[in-house]
């Protein structure tokens, strides 16, 4: 039985690795995506502080009233104020301008004289895309309050009053997170979609290559009349698959893990890398998870007539793994949870965890491992089920 | 020697499609036997049956001793199955071909080694023996296929419709071929719908037609039944006019 097993096994991975495209996507591309997510973090990260040090022009109407302390204030804030005609609510709105002022008229003198001083704000947090409103606004409110502040603190020091009445309690704060730990909680939302995500993706081709490309190329029924049995057969497949799925695995993280560490401490502000034995635990969880992923791919596959209609009857599983994934992110189980029994959600809840540098939950590791074993035995003993030679052939 | 017995295998949700109705026939060693019907007749299910991809809705197929319905790896270890599609794996060699499939019988080492290079030998396949498969030509995929159900040196060699859609010269050479499998003693279970290769190469045919088999002896036997003096009319007259106008064959005549 080894033998047989053994034999296809060798077969399927020489295959593999003399085709040029299957290679591509098995080894080329988690690389890349291991990089680019690596990558991808600390770089919105850099294009936000970015946006955040650039000089912010705001419209205004009505500058003559602004007076010179509400200028300076902003300048702190490197926003400067040009002056604007037109129509500036009409202008806000349809997104040309992230933000506008319009000064009252006297509203410098209100200010002086303690009187009611109306500064309208129209505002579009959608101006921009993503790096432009939501930022340019966060620095307008920031500049408000300054001047507001600085106001308050004007008056009450004109009245005498002991400053320490605004601020009735001392805040000592200091974030203790260590670099690992920063490194981690940047990575811990992406990387368990990653790892999920490459556990279905980096066997797919081969998955699909095994069994319904066995079928395209008409070469399965040779395969079938040879005395091996469906389970040799099948086993022998998975074995490959696994194989293969295992390289873009620890491509992908090595790959994240690799390029984490050579960013430039200016993109990283200091985060720094994750531990490789991190990179080394997470690969371990999620190999359970590949094998059961392998499964489902060559259980649907197998059904299929050709590469193409085995490509699109895959698709929703790697959706469905991916927004699994997000879940476990987004909804971590709480405690030593039942929850990581589920394949998915439980191997990427691990991955979080690990990433982390937490503690992990009691039997956290444990029921996730478990969890996919159990999924993957009941795949594989439903894709015999199924693996029936005279149904596979008939439905050519 | 290939036995089968009271073969059937039916289709449809009440079983009204008889793909294969009641089939028996001897298929001798050192013999060639023709399967010969028109498409559709059931000649495709019933060497499925045979090689035991599909199994019998009833009766049985005995290949050297080994019944198909208990015994099905027996069967498969006792028989060289060149199937109707001539698929090939396109990155490997045809060495590597053989040699994958020679694993499956146990085979390796030298004395795999020696095996394969009898079959390129025998096959006339030096030339491309360690040459990738991508591309081959269909003479040149059939002997992939052929080479790799004969990689075990089989007692029991069956063939799907050999010979079809290759070119004149590959057409010579598998012939040729089929004959030195003969000679080397091997029991051959072919299936066609070329009367002319029909006559040339068997010793005996079964016609079959609708599931049925509705003559079996020696091409000259079927002749002198039937009264006439070429395979093809004798074909046409112990077939039956009914059954051969519902099939495939029929309509083709129709349209001439």
């Amino acid at each position: 039985m080894l033998n047989n097993i053994l034999n296809i096994w060798q077969k399927e991975l020489m295959d593999i690795v003399r085709d040029r495209k299957g290679l591509r996507q098995t080894l080329i591309v988690p690389l890349i995506l291991g990089i680019f997510y690596a990558v991808l973090n600390p770089l919105l990260g850099t294009l936000i502080t970015s946006r955040q040090e650039d000089t912010l022009v705001l419209p205004v109407q009505g500058l003559e009233y602004a007076g010179e302390n509400f200028i300076d204030t902003f300048a702190k804030f490197g926003i400067e104020l040009k002056p604007f005609t037109g129509d500036l609510e009409a202008t806000v709105a349809s997104a040309e301008e992230a933000a506008g002022l319009i000064f009252t008229p006297g509203f410098s003198d209100n200010v002086s004289n303690e009187q009611e001083a109306t500064l309208i704000v129209r505002t579009n947090n959608t101006a921009g895309g993503l790096f432009g409103g939501g930022i340019s606004l966060n620095r307008l409110e920031l500049a408000l309050n300054a001047y507001n502040q600085q106001l308050t603190v004007q008056r009450l020091t004109e009245r005498n009053v002991d400053l320490s009445v605004l601020a009735p309690i001392t805040l000592d704060m200091q974030d203790l997170a260590s670099a690992e730990q920063q490194a981690g909680a940047a990575a811990s939302f992406f990387l368990p979609i990653l790892v999920a995500i490459t556990a279905v993706q980096g066997g797919m081709f081969i998955a699909i290559d095994v069994t319904a490309g066995e079928k395209e190329r008409g070469t399965l029924e040779s395969l079938l009349v040879t005395p091996s049995s469906d389970t040799e057969i099948f086993v022998g497949k998975l074995a490959s698959v696994f194989t293969v799925t295992a390289v873009p695995i620890a491509l992908t993280l090595f790959g994240f893990w690799v390029a984490s560490t050579l960013l430039p401490e200016s993109m990283t502000e200091g985060a720094g890398a994750l531990p490789v034995m991190v990179i080394v635990q997470a690969i371990l969880v999620t190999l359970p998870l590949a094998l059961f992923a392998n499964v489902i791919l060559m259980t649907i596959s197998i059904r299929t007539k050709t590469f193409k209609d085995a490509q699109s009857a895959l698709t929703p599983v790697v959706f469905g793994v991916m927004f699994t994934a997000m879940a476990a992110a987004f909804v971590p189980p709480t405690g030593a949870s039942l929850a990581y029994l589920l394949p998915v959600y439980g191997t990427s809840a691990v991955v979080s965890a690990l990433t982390l540098g937490g503690i992990i939950p009691a039997n956290a590791v444990l029921f996730s491992v478990i969890g996919n074993l159990v999924a993957i035995v009941v795949g594989i003993v439903f894709a015999m089920q199924i693996f029936n030679r005279e149904r596979l052939l008939y439905s050519m | 020697m290939i036995e089968i017995r009271n073969l059937k295998k039916y289709y449809g949700e009440d079983n009204s499609i008889k793909a294969v109705d009641d089939i028996s026939f001897i298929c001798p060693d050192g013999q060639i036997t023709g399967l010969l019907g028109p498409n559709g007749a059931g000649k495709t299910t019933t060497l499925r049956m045979i090689s035991g991809l599909i199994k019998p809705m009833g009766g049985t197929v005995i290949v050297d001793d080994h019944d198909v319905t208990r015994d099905p790896i027996g069967v498969r270890r006792a028989l060289g199955v060149q199937a109707d599609m001539n698929g090939v794996y396109p990155r490997l060699t045809p060495r590597e071909q053989f040699r994958y499939y020679g694993r499956f019988y146990g085979l390796k080492g030298k004395e795999l080694e020696s095996r394969i290079q009898a079959i390129i030998d025998e096959l006339k396949m030096d030339e491309i023996a360690d040459r990738r498969a991508e591309g081959f030509s269909r003479g040149q995929r059939q002997k992939v296929v052929l080479g790799r159900a004969l990689v075990h040196n089989p007692p029991n060699i069956i063939m799907d419709e050999p010979t079809n859609g290759l070119d004149v010269m590959a057409v010579r050479d598998t012939r040729d071929t089929i004959r030195g499998m003969r000679d080397q003693g091997r029991c051959v279970l072919f299936s066609t719908h070329y009367m002319d290769e029909a006559e040339r190469l068997c010793d005996h045919i079964a016609i079959i037609v609708e599931g049925k088999i509705a003559a079996f002896g020696t091409p000259t036997a079927l002749m002198q039944k039937a009264g006439k003096d070429n395979l093809e009319d004798a074909f046409v007259t112990l077939a039956g006019k009914d059954g051969l106008s519902r099939s495939e064959y029929g309509r083709q005549q129709n349209n001439q």
